[in-house]
């Protein structure tokens, strides 16, 4: 194969398309973006419900495979967690034993147990934190009222609102465990508390203007070393060509 | 020690649930109180019905309650039934916190409120104010 094949053969292999459009062109898309998503939906709010979505389903499947009446005991055998599920296995699709490990794959991925739902509640906030920044950033982009300040603000509320949601969200997880042998007990107790925690901090939020405060306490902050630095720079620039100017002996 | 932390998780859990119920309660009332002295502003966010749902851990914790004190009783079929009545509880307050939360709205619509253009969002619930005159909407 010749030199030029190859390289052919390479280009080929890994394709990758590049858009270029001039600023004008990007700013009517933006401002049609915009108008369609404060018209239709609002983004931000709706993609953090793509992962209670998930577990809802999760749930439902866990129903479909133990059963409305589908009951799981765990229980701690000489240091070794099990789970214990009540009803004929004869009946269930995936879980045909009676018996399993809390770690075992199977019950893990149904969100059983405290492993399980401790796991799921991971991957959801994970999934949601990768929706959220880069919906935060097209916002950012989209609308020129934004600032970076802004940006980096709503950002770091949002991360830490999803993050002790998510935490309230596996203490239900853990209590509903507690107090039923519901199998599906802990994983939608760990959905209904974290969207109630998820709501609770939004309004605290609201209320007491948090992401406000920290977007003034970020733009002061810029404004007293940044923005210090380049008045400063700026005064010295002045000051060294008016001294020039004086030098040469010129008035004004 | 284990059995110790699970009682102060299950007792935090209860009181959170209680506390989301009565701010949904609060929320609901101080609308309402808005609405009655006729104030022209009046700021909402959507999601109010999430904060019926973890009453799903009082209801189940009664549940179970209740089952273990009657499983003595052979002819007893609650505990046996404890998906049915959960899978109930969680459709009733889903479906009776949406139904609220339309009434909510409903209500600012019905005594001459309408929502403003902006709105912002939070993680959960997008923030929108109402008015009466669209003049009064933040910018």
């Amino acid at each position: 194969m010749s030199n030029s094949q190859q390289l052919h053969n390479t280009i080929n292999a890994n394709p990758e398309e590049l858009h270029i459009m001039p600023l004008d062109e990007f700013r009517e898309i933006a401002h049609k973006l915009r108008d369609t998503a404060s018209d239709n939906f609002d983004a931000g709010a709706a993609v953090t419900l793509i992962s209670p979505a998930q577990d809802v389903l999760l749930a439902r499947s866990l129903i479909n495979e133990v059963g409305l009446t589908g009951r799981a005991v765990t229980k701690n055998v000489n240091g070794t967690t099990y789970v214990i599920l009540k009803g004929y296995p004869g009946l269930r699709q995936t879980l045909n034993g009676t018996r399993y490990l809390a770690s075992h794959p199977k019950i893990v991925d149904l969100a059983i147990g405290q492993r399980g739902v401790s796991r799921n509640l991971v991957k959801g906030t994970r999934l949601t934190i990768y929706l959220t920044v880069p919906v935060n950033v097209l916002q950012y982009l989209v609308n020129e009222e934004v600032t970076l300040s802004r940006l980096i603000g709503s950002t770091a509320t949002d991360l830490t609102k999803i993050g002790l949601a998510t935490l309230v969200g596996a203490g239900a997880a853990y209590a509903a465990g507690a107090v039923t042998t519901v199998a599906a007990g802990p994983l939608i107790a760990a959905i209904a508390v974290g969207l109630a925690t998820g709501f609770t901090l939004d309004y605290l939020d609201g209320k007491f203007g948090v992401t406000n405060a920290l977007v003034a306490a970020l733009e002061t902050a810029h404004d007293r070393t940044i923005g210090e630095v380049g008045r400063q720079i700026h005064q010295f620039e002045r000051n060294l060509i008016e001294r020039a100017i004086s030098h040469m002996g010129f008035r004004y | 020690m284990r059995s110790h932390l699970t009682v102060i998780s299950v007792t935090l859990m209860h009181i959170l649930a209680l506390a989301f119920f009565a701010l949904f309660l609060w929320i609901g009332l101080s609308t309402w109180q808005d609405i009655v002295a006729g104030k022209p502003v009046v700021d909402t966010q959507t999601g109010l019905r999430y904060l019926l749902l973890p009453l799903i851990l009082p209801i189940l914790h009664i549940m179970s309650i209740v089952g273990r004190k009657l499983s003595s009783s052979d002819k007893n079929r609650l505990p046996k039934r404890q998906g049915d009545i959960f899978v109930i509880a969680v459709i009733m307050l889903f479906a009776g916190g949406w139904l609220l939360e339309a009434r909510y709205f409903s209500l600012l619509e019905d005594n001459g409120y309408q929502p403003c253009e902006n709105s912002s969002s939070g993680i959960r619930s997008v923030f929108i104010t109402y008015t009466k005159d669209t003049s009064l909407c933040p910018a």
